[in-house]
């Protein structure tokens, strides 16, 4: 069975299985609702104040749901007694990493796209003509956020302070991730001329490089055993 | 050998306060308050150069499957972490009658500060994990990932330091230091890294016993 | 500028109290262990009740 297959498989096993349970994702999309009314409560109808904190807030959501998502990306195993078949797979095993990524990915994507539909319809904010460039800061944002959730979830899944551990680890490393994605957006908020924006793209994507090479290289040894 | 590099150590830092207290003189614009640079600069250069030594042993490591350089990892890191928070205090408290703060969000503070919070998590994983040869494999990964993530965070909070703002806020470089100070500063530096080259080499030892009384 | 030198103080003695502390606690995980592998070679060999009592290995301060 080719590399990609298998990748291929894993990610397919766990959006279905988030599909019919959509556990995941509706406690993301409820979360990140919550935040949007609490911003809203706490910055009230000052219009200015409201737009310099919204890429903090818009991150600040995307990053605590990744969070919460990512750390339950390998309990489906964990709490099923699929932990040893993850083991036992054949052949390079960064394939289920590829897999859980590709899977973490496309459902923090899809919450991210209904949340900022959303904080567009209530802050009213217009953002058809910086859409390409925001998706770019998005999907390069959140695939940093993923390749180094899964690599850590698949290493604190067995340990018993999993809930509090993960966190710890994932937050300190995003921290240029969270930089480069909110600066990037402020930028383009703020309609900045591209070329203040292309120093972050080039952050995210050097960083989301380093964080999928590690990625493949260590996921064979955070599963053999 | 131990023995020998911690009366080295010793030596050395009382050299090092000869010189930091004795032979460097006193600073111009901030008076005698500069002196805590030659503690609060070595610091940091050891605490990085003992990360690269982390990041190294961990990367033999995984390649090699050697107990001392998962030990060595560990010591260092730790050490590097001792370290690092040493700086960040004396930084503070130099700063508070230079700037006027205890803190403040510049560009070598906060990079600093965040690497001090992802070693913290090293030390965190360390504890959790209850098998030794499964920790020391997940904190191999992470040194990695902490280590190679330095680089990162410093850029990431340069340019957002940096960009949009006039070049006069920028701290002014050190490259007109006078002589008599920059020496201070490389014996203080040589001292620190003595310092800090016993503390791994004993912590490794203990680890070492440690792992022995488990066996 | 005034010399600060409650600063400077402050500074370095927080420096030796962290340095000292953690030297300390090296040094109290060492003689834990020393006396953990003590405990370990007495039971393994159980002195004879004619000899000398010998002195524990792990009793003598060490030189450090």
């Amino acid at each position: 069975m080719s590399y990609a297959r298998r990748a291929l498989i894993v990610a397919w096993k766990d959006l279905v299985v988030e599909r019919r349970s959509k556990e995941t994702l509706n406690s993301l999309l409820f979360f990140s609702l919550a935040l949007l009314f609490v911003f809203q409560f706490t910055l009230g109808p000052d219009r200015e104040r409201l737009a310099a904190v919204l890429p903090g807030v818009l991150w600040l959501g995307f990053i605590l749901s990744g969070v919460l998502g990512l750390g339950r990306t390998f309990l489906v195993e964990r709490d099923n007694d699929c932990w040893e078949a993850l083991l036992l797979a054949p052949g390079d095993k960064s394939a289920v990493y590829v897999g859980k990524l590709a899977a973490s990915l496309a459902l923090m994507l899809v919450v991210e796209a209904i949340v900022l539909a959303l904080f567009t319809l209530f802050f009213n904010v217009d953002l058809w003509p910086v859409l390409p460039g925001l998706a770019l800061v998005i999907v390069l944002g959140t695939l940093g956020i993923a390749a180094v959730g899964a690599l850590f979830a698949a290493m604190t899944a067995q340990v018993r302070t999993r809930e509090l551990l993960f966190p710890v680890l994932l937050l300190p490393v995003l921290v240029p991730v969270l930089l480069g994605t909110v600066k990037a957006t402020e930028a383009l908020l703020l309609r900045e001329p591209l070329t203040s924006v292309a120093h972050w793209w080039q952050l995210l994507v050097a960083a989301d490089v380093v964080y999928v090479v590690v990625g493949l290289l260590t996921f064979d040894v955070i599963l053999e055993g | 050998m131990v023995t020998v590099l911690g009366w080295l150590a010793a030596v050395a830092i009382v050299v090092g306060l000869a010189m930091g207290f004795g032979m460097a003189p006193r600073e111009v614009t901030q008076g005698n308050v500069q002196r805590i640079m030659y503690l609060h600069v070595p610091a940091v250069w050891v605490a990085y150069l003992a990360f690269t030594v982390g990041f190294v042993a961990s990367v033999v490591y995984l390649a090699r499957r050697r107990e001392a350089a998962d030990r060595l990892a560990h010591a260092a890191c730790e050490v590097g972490t001792v370290f690092l928070g040493v700086n960040i205090a004396t930084g503070a408290i130099w700063g508070k009658p230079t700037w006027g703060t205890w803190w403040t969000w510049d560009a070598r503070l906060t990079s600093v500060a965040v690497v001090f919070v992802m070693f913290l998590a090293y030390l965190l994983l360390r504890q959790a994990v209850e098998d030794r040869e499964r920790g020391a494999r997940y904190a191999a990964v992470l040194g990695i990932v902490a280590a190679l993530n330095i680089p990162l965070v410093h850029f990431s909070v340069y340019w957002w330091r940096t960009l949009h703002q006039p070049p006069s806020l920028l701290k002014p470089g050190a490259s007109t230091m006078p002589p008599i100070i920059l020496a201070a500063l490389l014996v203080n530096f040589g001292a620190l890294a003595i310092l800090g080259a016993y503390f791994i080499a004993r912590r490794a030892r203990v680890l070492a016993g440690e792992a022995e009384a488990m066996a | 500028m005034p010399d600060n030198w409650g600063f400077v103080a402050a500074a370095y003695g927080l420096a030796a109290v962290v340095f000292g502390g953690y030297w300390r606690w090296l040094r109290g995980r060492e003689r834990e262990l020393a006396a953990l592998r003590a405990g370990r070679t007495i039971r393994s060999h159980p002195p004879s009740r004619t000899a000398h009592p010998r002195p524990e290995p792990g009793s003598r301060a060490p030189l450090q």
